[in-house]
């Protein structure tokens, strides 16, 4: 995966790109918006980080320069605004992802994958499977080798985020947005609770453990 | 005599001091706007004063003019019936025999080469001014063709240099004998100009009465304007403290000072919340940010003496970090929402589903722990909010009555109207509780009640309660639990209580 981090602090954009290297994903850097335009016209990347703040062409105009392009990569923001209407005038100008300053390094690794995965998703399935973990999305049974487990209705949602993202690892806070539709910091071990329980549904019976924790990161349902 | 000279001297001073405290000296007294409506007023009465003084003027003149008319022309005509039945003789006689009654017209007649043929007393009286000025008008405007010519004129008389003004006719009885008649006016003149006087003067008066009006006006208005600009040339200055004394008559101006005030209030409020905020952001992150120096100071220490250390000072310091970083954001927003005042970006969301959601995440965590977990959630709950910050405040109160319950134990969950129609979401738990003399403290921020320093957190989760409870317009409810029962209790009841929706 290859991915163009638009950012005009230097520092900042190399911490990621190092960061990122570390996961296994290429960044290329542009230092404003009119050479990150130049940057994916040389060649599309699968996921583009932008910086709101950015002098000469912000990071909104820029986003929105791309989508009237007809460019429908996946745009992650990274701001300093963290006001809700901040957030939502973000989204609607086309990103995909919004992540606030400061963030941690493992959240932005954790949604750039995710992101980048995303390319499936249009695609229409009826079935998700990991590994030995099979999910029938229309008759919503879950099963893993032969047996099935019988999941809550919450439960079932959690865990096709992690199928959907398999093999990525997903935050406390991904997970607090994308299932139950919250966007604030869950600082207890709310979201880990739910985990286990699905963990032990998942896991107890068989002798692979396909639900990981990753420590300072999250989690990862891994084949 | 120094003393009268003092008297004297004080009694100019208190004078000037009075005529200055008119304004009227001031350079600007005359651009200011309620002079000038007064002066504009003024204008508009004298315009439509003088047209209807113009009126009555012309109406009256007229009436005058046609009145000396018929009073002249009934004498013409009773000298005509003379001359008609006895001859110019007759009339002659008529003329001369006139007596005071008729002291009022000046009768003549005359010959075709001006020669005066007959005067009465009142003609002879006014000496050759009259006649002479008659005659000559009357030879020049009479002929055989226009027998009748009116004659206007004023002729001094010798007693009286201001009077008379003439009005009246000569007639051509015959070739060579004119007789004329005049009156004289200046007895409705003089009425006519004493009215004039009286309205002029009238007039005159009314114009100083205004204008002297105009002056006290304006020194009103100018005060109370000024009053205003006083107080907002201090606030500018700095003292967010100035306030307009407002005097209670209930007029615009003290309408005007009562919503400057009001705007002042607020702009102090925010203006204090703003610093606040800014001093409780330094304020709350300076322990934090301290302990984290420390630990990479002793962690520099630690991993000098065993360098297999490195990588679990590094992460420890990682975590530590985090958790400041979650700090700061908490802090942060928390400032936020008090500056601005209120919430940003409320909506009507559905209440029932924002606690059905928390419910069944927190079951989860209760029963991770051994603790009961209970819920009362009404139905079809709607509420006016912004519905993550909402969240993260009943997680807080949630998330805090787990952890404050000991084993066996429970917490219930609740939501439902109240009877005036508020949105109350309660947390009961059957834990220790708080005394009641420390409930009001524990939504300060940074603090921790003795029994709960050993558990993880740092205590700011209350005051953010609080602090969304506020931005929404609620309140955030503190109070004893459902009391001592089976060795457990009394527990904590908290309540996150919000408005009733309009409309």
């Amino acid at each position: 995966m290859n991915v163009l981090i638009v950012e005009d602090d230097a520092e900042a954009a190399q911490n990621m790109q190092k960061g990122l290297k570390e996961a296994g994903i290429e960044a290329r850097l542009a230092g404003d918006g009119a050479q990150g335009l130049e940057a994916i016209r040389a060649e599309a990347p699968d996921v583009i980080i932008l910086d709101r703040m950015m002098p000469v062409m912000d990071g909104v105009t820029m986003l929105q320069t791309l989508r009237a392009d007809g460019v429908d990569v996946p745009v992650l923001f990274l701001s300093a605004l963290g006001e809700l209407e901040d957030r939502v005038s973000g989204l609607r100008a086309g990103a995909d992802d919004y992540l606030v300053k400061p963030y941690a390094l493992s959240e932005l690794v954790a949604r750039v994958e995710a992101l980048g995965r995303r390319k499936d998703k249009d695609s229409i399935e009826t079935v998700l499977r990991v590994g030995d973990l099979e999910m029938n999305l229309i008759s919503r049974v879950v099963k893993r080798q032969t047996k099935v487990i019988d999941l809550q209705p919450r439960e079932f949602q959690l865990l096709e985020f992690l199928m959907r993202h398999a093999g990525q690892s997903v935050t406390r806070t991904m997970l607090l947005e994308k299932v139950w539709a919250y966007h604030f910091d869950p600082q207890t071990n709310v979201i880990d609770v739910h985990i286990s329980r699905l963990r032990s549904k998942l896991d107890k019976d068989f002798d692979r453990p396909m639900l990981h924790t990753v420590r300072g990161e999250g989690y990862q349902l891994k084949a | 005599m120094t003393d009268s000279a003092d008297t004297r001297k004080q009694m100019i001073d208190a004078i000037w001091r009075r005529v200055d405290a008119l304004a009227i000296l001031r350079p600007n007294f005359f651009r200011q706007t309620p002079f000038r409506l007064t002066l504009v007023f003024l204008c508009v009465y004298v315009f439509v004063a003088a047209l209807v003084f113009g009126y009555i003027y012309l109406a009256t003149s007229t009436e005058s003019r046609a009145w000396g008319n018929v009073s002249v022309d009934a004498r013409v005509k009773s000298l005509r019936e003379i001359d008609a039945r006895d001859g110019h003789a007759a009339v002659v006689a008529k003329i001369l025999g006139d007596d005071a009654v008729e002291w009022v017209f000046a009768k003549g007649a005359f010959d075709n080469s001006g020669q005066v043929l007959a005067q009465n007393g009142r003609a002879r009286m006014e000496g050759k001014g009259l006649p002479d000025t008659v005659i000559q008008q009357g030879l020049k405007q009479v002929s055989s063709g226009n027998p009748v010519a009116s004659v206007n004129f004023f002729s001094p008389s010798p007693s009286d240099p201001n009077c008379c003004r003439f009005q009246g006719r000569v007639v051509r009885l015959d070739d060579n004998f004119y007789i004329y008649v005049a009156m004289d006016m200046s007895w409705a003149d003089h009425g006519f100009q004493q009215e004039i006087k009286a309205v002029a003067g009238g007039g005159l008066l009314v114009v100083i009465l205004g204008l002297f009006a105009g002056t006290l006006i304006n020194q009103e208005v100018t005060r109370s304007v000024a009053r205003v600009t006083t107080v907002l040339e201090r606030v500018q200055e700095g003292d967010l403290k100035a306030r307009i004394s407002v005097r209670d008559s209930g007029d615009e101006f003290d309408a005007l000072s009562l919503r400057i005030n009001q705007t002042l209030d607020r702009m102090e409020k925010t203006m204090g919340n703003l610093k606040y905020a800014g001093d409780a952001i330094a304020h709350d992150l300076r322990s934090p940010l301290s302990r984290l120096r420390t630990r990479l100071e002793v962690s520099l220490l630690e991993v000098g003496k065993d360098p297999s250390q490195a990588h679990d000072a590094l992460a420890g310091a990682l975590e530590e970090t985090g958790q400041l970083l979650r700090t700061f954001q908490t802090v942060f927003s928390m400032s936020r929402l008090q500056a601005q005042g209120q919430a940003p970006d409320q909506a009507l969301f559905s209440a029932t589903e924002l606690a059905d959601d928390m419910a069944e995440l927190f079951e989860a965590v209760a029963a991770d722990k051994g603790l009961e977990f209970d819920s009362e959630i009404e139905k079809g709950v709607r509420a006016y909010g912004n519905r993550d910050f909402l969240a993260q405040a009943l997680a807080n109160l949630l998330d805090n009555a787990i952890k404050y319950t000991p084993v066996p134990g429970g917490v219930t969950f609740r939501m439902r109207h109240t009877s005036q129609r508020e949105i109350e979401f309660s947390i009961t738990d059957t834990g220790p509780g708080v005394p009641e003399k420390d409930r009001g403290r524990i939504a300060e921020r940074f603090v921790r009640l003795e029994n709960s320093r050993t558990l993880p957190g740092v205590g700011l989760g209350l005051s953010m309660v609080d602090a969304v409870a506020v931005a929404h317009k609620g309140r955030l409810e503190v109070a004893e639990g459902p009391g001592v029962f089976d060795g457990r209790g009394p527990g904590l009841r908290t309540a996150l209580v919000l408005p009733p929706v309009q409309g």
